[in-house]
């Protein structure tokens, strides 16, 4: 840089902070990609984003309960896939989600709405038939919507009932998206 | 940080994925790295995201290769500007003119209109693609012009040129009375 300290460029910033879920994200990639190990989860670090992460959808479970048998009152299941892009916001403490999907999962328990949801961990192994064999690929599976992070297996009378059930998990305003699928009963 | 300790974290990341190690080495050199980025795509943020987080899975792809022959901020920049060369020249984004090809600086009008309102960070998005590469790589990075030479495949006496006239644009850009410089 220039010795003149009257200079302006000396006001020249050398780091910026960048995006606060770039590290995740990075840190995903190469996880998926073998570079990275996953890191284990131990009990002791549960304020830690993956046991958070755990501890969100463990709350749905405790107000829920772990049912995938076909429901007997004529209700059909859906299945709210969680997206996380870029536009997800990372930014906010884990334990407001914690606490506003609790709620959520909450109040489908009181409407008997609810039935499982779990978070999926970063990165993925895709397998394809390759001849005889099958081969199995550490990399991420992305969409336009980003990276699954979860889901839930809800129940709804129809699917306007479902979509409006969708429409206020508090996924979207955090800028997450959610794919709405019905499950077909086996 | 001490170069011992970098090595320690890179010997971590190479042998055994420790993410710890990683978090480490993204927590020191990320926040210059993304500013590299960002000043290269003239303020992108969508586009330095994408360069940075690319520039670090070539990264730890290729860590086991790096001899320390550079320091590691170093050899990392130079990952950011050739990921960002080949976007641009992947037609993600204008690379702009030769650097031999750019306009003295009183051809630029640009700079020239805008240089009693315009901050630092606007006057070095408003460079040329090849101006803003060597001020960076230069001035921020702390490349020198032979390093700057193989990097952008251009000669040492060309990138010692090229800097003069980005710092004497910027400069004009942001004192464009030229008061604040000789005060």
């Amino acid at each position: 840089m220039p010795d003149d300290p009257n200079d302006p460029l000396r006001a020249l910033e050398r780091e910026l902070p960048p995006p606060p879920h770039l590290k995740r994200r990075v840190t995903a990639t190469l996880t998926s990609r073998g570079l990275l190990r996953r890191a284990a989860v131990s009990p002791l670090r549960a304020a830690g984003a993956l046991a958070a992460a755990v501890l969100l959808f463990a709350a749905g479970l405790v107000v829920g309960r772990r049912d995938g048998s076909p429901p007997a009152d004529g209700r059909t299941s859906y299945a709210l896939l969680l997206y996380e892009g870029r536009e997800f916001d990372r930014q906010i403490p884990e334990q407001t989600y914690v606490a506003e999907y609790t709620a959520w999962a909450a109040e489908l328990r009181r409407r008997g709405a609810f039935v499982e949801g779990h978070p999926l961990d970063a990165g993925s192994r895709v397998l394809s038939a390759s001849g005889d064999s099958v081969v199995a690929e550490s990399r991420d599976v992305a969409s336009d919507a980003g990276t699954m992070a979860g889901f839930f297996i809800i129940r709804a009378a129809d699917d306007a009932e479902a979509l409006a059930i969708a429409r206020t998990c508090p996924h979207l305003k955090h800028g997450g998206r959610i794919a709405l699928r019905t499950v077909i009963p086996t | 940080m001490t170069t011992d300790d970098e090595r320690e974290l890179v010997r971590r990341v190479t042998a055994r994925g420790d993410t710890r190690a990683f978090s480490a080495l993204y927590d020191r050199h990320t926040p210059a790295l993304y500013a590299l980025a960002l000043r290269l795509t003239g303020g992108d943020e969508r586009e330095a995201e994408e360069i940075a987080h690319d520039a670090w899975v070539r990264a730890v792809e290729k860590l086991d290769t790096f001899e320390w022959r550079a320091a590691l901020r170093t050899w990392l920049s130079g990952i950011v500007i050739r990921r960002w060369r080949e976007l641009a020249r992947a037609g993600a984004r204008s690379a702009g003119p030769p650097i031999e090809d750019l306009p003295l600086p009183s051809d630029d009008a640009a700079l020239q209109g805008t240089a009693d309102r315009v901050d630092l960070e606007r006057a070095i998005a408003a460079l040329a693609d090849g101006y803003r590469q060597v001020f960076l790589l230069h001035d921020v990075t702390g490349y020198t012009h032979e390093e700057i030479a193989e990097l952008l495949d251009i000669d040492p006496g060309t990138s010692k040129s090229q800097l003069a006239r980005a710092r004497a644009h910027l400069r004009r850009a942001l004192d464009p009375t030229g008061e604040r410089h000789r005060a």
